[in-house]
């Protein structure tokens, strides 16, 4: 993993690490590339790759208004709010 | 009984954080089922704690502090800890201190009000300090929920340590050694377990965490530069560095470059390994597995814990023989597990 690379990572997940976590997450990295190696010794060929351990097929429930939470209780965790609204800085330039 | 949890499980009206820096003041707006279920059956809530940052160990520095749980217990403030242990670090640490951790079947106890993390494995699971009462609470938790997508039909389970005949118990010996009689199996694919177990949860806790954003609910950095900025210094100062990583190692293994060769890759492995483990379940009642190996690095150990959060099984990790031991069992095979665990 070099800085580059990683840059790129940070931007896809919308962080800007500091330089200890930085050299600390490159160091981790070189562990996690080294092992995944082993990975390659492994034939997949036609395998069906698996999303989840369960069986069970979706079941749709009647198509039924309920009200889960009231807007004061949701916005009372917002960090900004006006007028009912969340409120964030300008999102267009 | 008196029982506490990890705050990643919520409880409506209080701070629950997750153990994140993120989620400091967040009121939660829900209770979790499990946490109903408990105090309709009169088990007495004595209080949250905090776990590792949305239970995420710390796997690549070797320093190792206890868990908030296992010092809880350890410490008599409470009988048992609900918890998620998907990495293990309650199955490492459980039988270092002369406790139990009963991690349940995938889709028999409701995750309704979990903070979310490796969705395709979180399992709340028992910390406890004897398995009879470990049992007793897994069947007040369990059972259908409607509000959890991923629960099984059964409305109730009757969990008990009972054996009907005597219990099939194999191991791989020469590998994985266990104080314990067993049958003769090869660990197949284990040395691929902590890898697997790594590219998923990475990929889904990257997934799960983007929602924490700094617009909705939870910290927002101060004196932002535009929308962008509000994201990114949100989260690079309130998100730890297991996260940090996390993060980054999830947007890698879903990125163009390695989705096929890693992501792909690994839920290829894990059908293998859930249908080479699962035939071996048909043919015995359980897998032993040590609960730690000496010498390997905490991420190495991870080959330890995967199998039961990967394939969906139960386990039960405590002292067996005066050694830290993990017994695995499928759905529907864990009364034949706790008999012999019970001793009985």
């Amino acid at each position: 993993m070099d800085a580059k690379t990683l840059s790129a990572y940070e931007n896809m997940a919308k962080l800007s690490l500091t330089e200890d976590v930085r050299q600390w997450v490159i160091d981790s990295f070189n562990t996690l590339e080294e092992s995944f190696k082993k990975l390659d010794g492994i034939d997949t060929e036609g395998v069906e790759p698996l999303f989840t351990v369960l069986d069970l097929k979706n079941v749709l429930r009647e198509d039924a208004s309920a009200k889960f939470i009231e807007r004061d209780e949701l916005l009372s965790n917002a960090p900004e709010e006006y007028d009912g609204y969340f409120q964030v800085p300008k999102t267009l330039e | 009984m008196k029982f506490m949890m990890h705050d990643d499980i919520m409880v409506a009206g209080k701070v629950c954080t997750g153990g994140s820096k993120f989620l400091a003041g967040f009121k939660s707006p829900l209770s979790a089922r499990v946490y109903e279920k408990c105090l309709a059956h009169d088990m007495e809530f004595e209080g949250f704690l905090t776990p590792d940052e949305f239970s995420i160990d710390n796997l690549f520095d070797e320093k190792d502090e206890l868990d908030s749980a296992v010092v809880a217990l350890t410490e008599g403030k409470c009988d048992v800890v609900l918890c998620n242990d998907v990495f293990g670090k309650l199955r490492r640490q459980a039988p270092a201190n002369g406790l139990i951790y009963i991690h349940p079947s995938y889709g028999t106890v409701s995750r309704f009000g979990l903070m979310q993390g490796v969705a395709s494995m979180d399992q709340i699971g028992i910390l406890c300090r004897n398995l009879e009462e470990g049992i007793e609470v897994l069947n007040v938790i369990s059972g259908h929920d409607v509000s959890d997508g991923t629960s099984l039909p059964a409305a109730t389970y009757a969990y008990a340590a009972k054996a009907d005949k005597a219990v099939k118990v194999v191991a791989d010996s020469k590998t994985f050694p266990v104080e314990i009689e067993a049958g003769n199996i090869e660990m197949k694919y284990a040395d691929c377990f902590a890898q697997i177990f790594y590219i998923l949860g990475s990929a889904e806790i990257c997934n799960n965490t983007n929602r924490y954003d700094g617009v909705k609910f939870g910290y927002r950095a101060e004196d932002v530069n535009g929308i962008n900025d509000l994201y990114v210094r949100s989260r690079t100062e309130s998100f730890g560095r297991n996260l940090q990583l996390a993060s980054i190692a999830g947007c890698m293994v879903l990125s163009k470059e390695y989705y096929d060769g890693l992501y792909n890759k690994s839920m290829q492995i894990r059908r293998l390994v859930k249908d080479y483990y699962t035939e071996i379940l048909d043919n015995a009642d359980v897998i032993a597995l040590p609960a730690k190996m000496d010498g390997a690095t905490k991420y190495e150990q991870v080959a330890l814990y995967a199998l039961a959060p990967l394939c969906g099984f139960a386990s039960v990790s405590m002292l067996y023989n005066n050694k830290p031991t993990q017994f695995i069992c499928k759905r529907n095979g864990e009364n034949a597990m706790f008999a012999l665990a019970q001793g009985k």
